[in-house]
């Protein structure tokens, strides 16, 4: 088994509220990250993910519990030329965008001229050749988000922590992004993606992590997760004797879950009632209910 | 090393405006000085010289006490600690970038002296502009320490107060008041000379001072959390 690319074991990270009330961010949290996933990274606001994300890049120190990012523990100046990062609002120096790509890499300590050619390069991937010489104050919000995915990529990073990448995004800009990350991935690189975006985590995560509270609550592939067991989703059309309470409706047709052991007895009732079997596929819960559910619970919890 | 330019060229840069403002208003003040008589005496112009050293000094302090506050306020200094940048090197790019901007203003200064007519230039000048230029390290080093932890405003009014203790203490020994505070001894030189250059210990007093300070600073503020979570 492969060393975890990014690591955090037990950490917990309390604050002080203004009345001095520890308030726990993270509480024993666990997380491992292997080399050449694309990691989901969900929860609900104020469960702790943006602070798990400052924890890894050193911004902040844990109250207990250690963690390594590329084999070192969290903070080493170094080891972070070898990570990209694109914070979640995006804020950058008033410079042209080229410039801008330009600081960042050298910081990473890049040198010429391979930088100038690398900035080029993450500025066409982003689609932003045409106004890399307009200062990035006068971008919308989108575009800055593509700056500053750029400034993440142009050190070529071996782990890319992206948070909410692509929330300013238009659907054209949030495809090329999922692209960005798929040719990221075959590269061999590592994502670390925090999202509120399901259908994106959805359609590009190999594993995914939910959590509440400061802890993880669900853990595993994106497959697993969305997995509901032995059931399928049946879509028919017409039988309208037949009371379906539990099925949702779209455009004349009715769908419903049904385990799979009565699927033939279903079936076979639709056609007795005069009804058409439209489609019959294994079922799957989405990405947003399986989270829904956990939001549920945990507000049942505060409750 | 280049990390320390590049974020003391940002600062620079980030801070043009207020530079060039400064740049600008020596010459200007000089300018006025022969408007109002078309050859100023000696005396006003070593005045000129003696408030503009002054000056520099209390910029250095005030730019320097505001310099981790509007990367932290802007939120732009996530952008620079999450690339492979140490902390002692951010504080040491800012503090390179605060004496740049002010040494602009002390290079405007001397010039504007320069051409307003002032005798014997490079005597006065070196006499007061060289321990302003260092005394200014000096203050935006330790401004730069308390802003590690406090607001600006504090931060500012702690390192002035920390400045001035040996005036507080009137009757404390020279050479121990110029280890605590070498700017208050500074600040005195340049008040009350007129072409005496700087006793050369208390401009390696103002050396060692800024590199403590600045050490105490990077020490500090790799203690601290630098954000806020936002969710």
């Amino acid at each position: 088994m492969t060393a975890p690319v990014l690591q955090f074991e037990e950490i917990t990270k309390e604050y002080r509220s203004f009345r001095g009330r520890p308030v726990k961010a993270l509480d024993g949290f666990s997380l491992a990250i292997q080399p050449g996933e694309i990691f989901g990274f969900l929860g609900p606001n104020g469960a702790g993910k943006t602070t798990a994300i400052h924890l890894a890049l050193g911004f902040m120190r844990a109250t207990s519990g250690h963690g390594t990012m590329l084999g070192l523990p969290f903070g080493d100046a170094p080891t972070r030329a070898r990570v990209g990062f694109l914070a979640e609002n995006v804020a950058l120096y008033h410079r042209p965008a080229s410039d801008v790509v330009k600081f960042y890499g050298a910081l990473n300590g890049i040198p010429e001229p391979a930088l100038a050619a690398r900035t080029r390069e993450m500025l066409d991937l982003v689609g932003l050749t045409e106004v890399a010489k307009r200062n990035v104050k006068k971008f919308s919000r989108g575009m800055l988000q593509r700056v500053g995915l750029a400034q993440a990529l142009v050190n070529d990073p071996d782990l890319l922590i992206l948070d909410e990448p692509t929330s300013a995004l238009d659907p054209v800009a949030r495809a090329m992004v999922r692209e960005v990350l798929l040719a990221a991935r075959a590269a061999g690189k590592t994502i670390f993606l925090s999202s509120h975006l399901l259908s994106e985590v959805e359609a590009v995560c190999d594993r995914v992590a939910i959590i509440v509270r400061g802890r993880v609550v669900r853990l595993g592939t994106t497959s697993s997760l969305l997995d509901v067991g032995n059931a399928c989703e049946i879509v028919i059309r017409g039988a309208d004797g037949m009371s379906l309470p539990h099925a949702s409706c779209n455009d004349g047709a009715r769908q419903v879950r049904v385990p799979a052991t009565d699927q033939r007895r279903f079936i076979e009732s639709v056609w007795a009632a005069g009804g058409e079997v439209v489609s019959v596929t294994p079922a799957k819960r989405s990405l947003e209910e399986l989270f829904l559910e956990l939001a549920r619970q945990q507000d049942g919890e505060v409750r | 090393m280049r990390r320390v330019l590049l974020i003391a060229t940002n600062y620079l840069h980030e801070q043009r405006w207020a530079v060039i403002s400064l740049a600008l208003y020596a010459p200007a003040m000089a300018a006025m000085m022969r408007g109002i008589s078309h050859e100023p005496d000696q005396e006003t112009l070593a005045f000129f010289l003696q408030q503009q050293g002054s000056f520099a000094v209390i910029f250095g302090m005030l730019f320097a006490g505001a310099a981790i506050y509007n990367d932290r306020r802007s939120r732009r200094i996530l952008s620079i600690i999450s690339k492979a940048v140490r902390r002692r090197e951010y504080i040491a790019g800012l503090l390179v970038g605060v004496w740049c901007s002010m040494a602009v203003f002390i290079a405007s200064v001397a010039a504007s002296y320069t051409l307003a007519g002032g005798r014997d230039a490079g005597r006065e000048l070196s006499a007061i502009l060289i321990p302003s230029a260092l005394g200014m390290l000096a203050v935006a080093a330790t401004a730069l320490f308390f802003s590690t932890f406090l607001h600006p405003m504090f931060a500012t009014v702690s390192a002035g107060i920390f400045l001035g203790m040996p005036a507080l203490f009137s009757r404390v020994d020279v050479h121990l008041g110029r280890a605590i505070s070498p700017v208050y001894y500074v600040l005195l030189h340049i008040t009350t000379t007129k072409s005496a250059p700087a006793p050369y210990q208390l401009l390696i007093w103002c050396v060692i001072h800024t590199v403590i300070f600045w050490a105490a600073a990077s020490w500090m503020f790799a203690q601290r959390d630098i954000a806020v979570t936002v969710d």
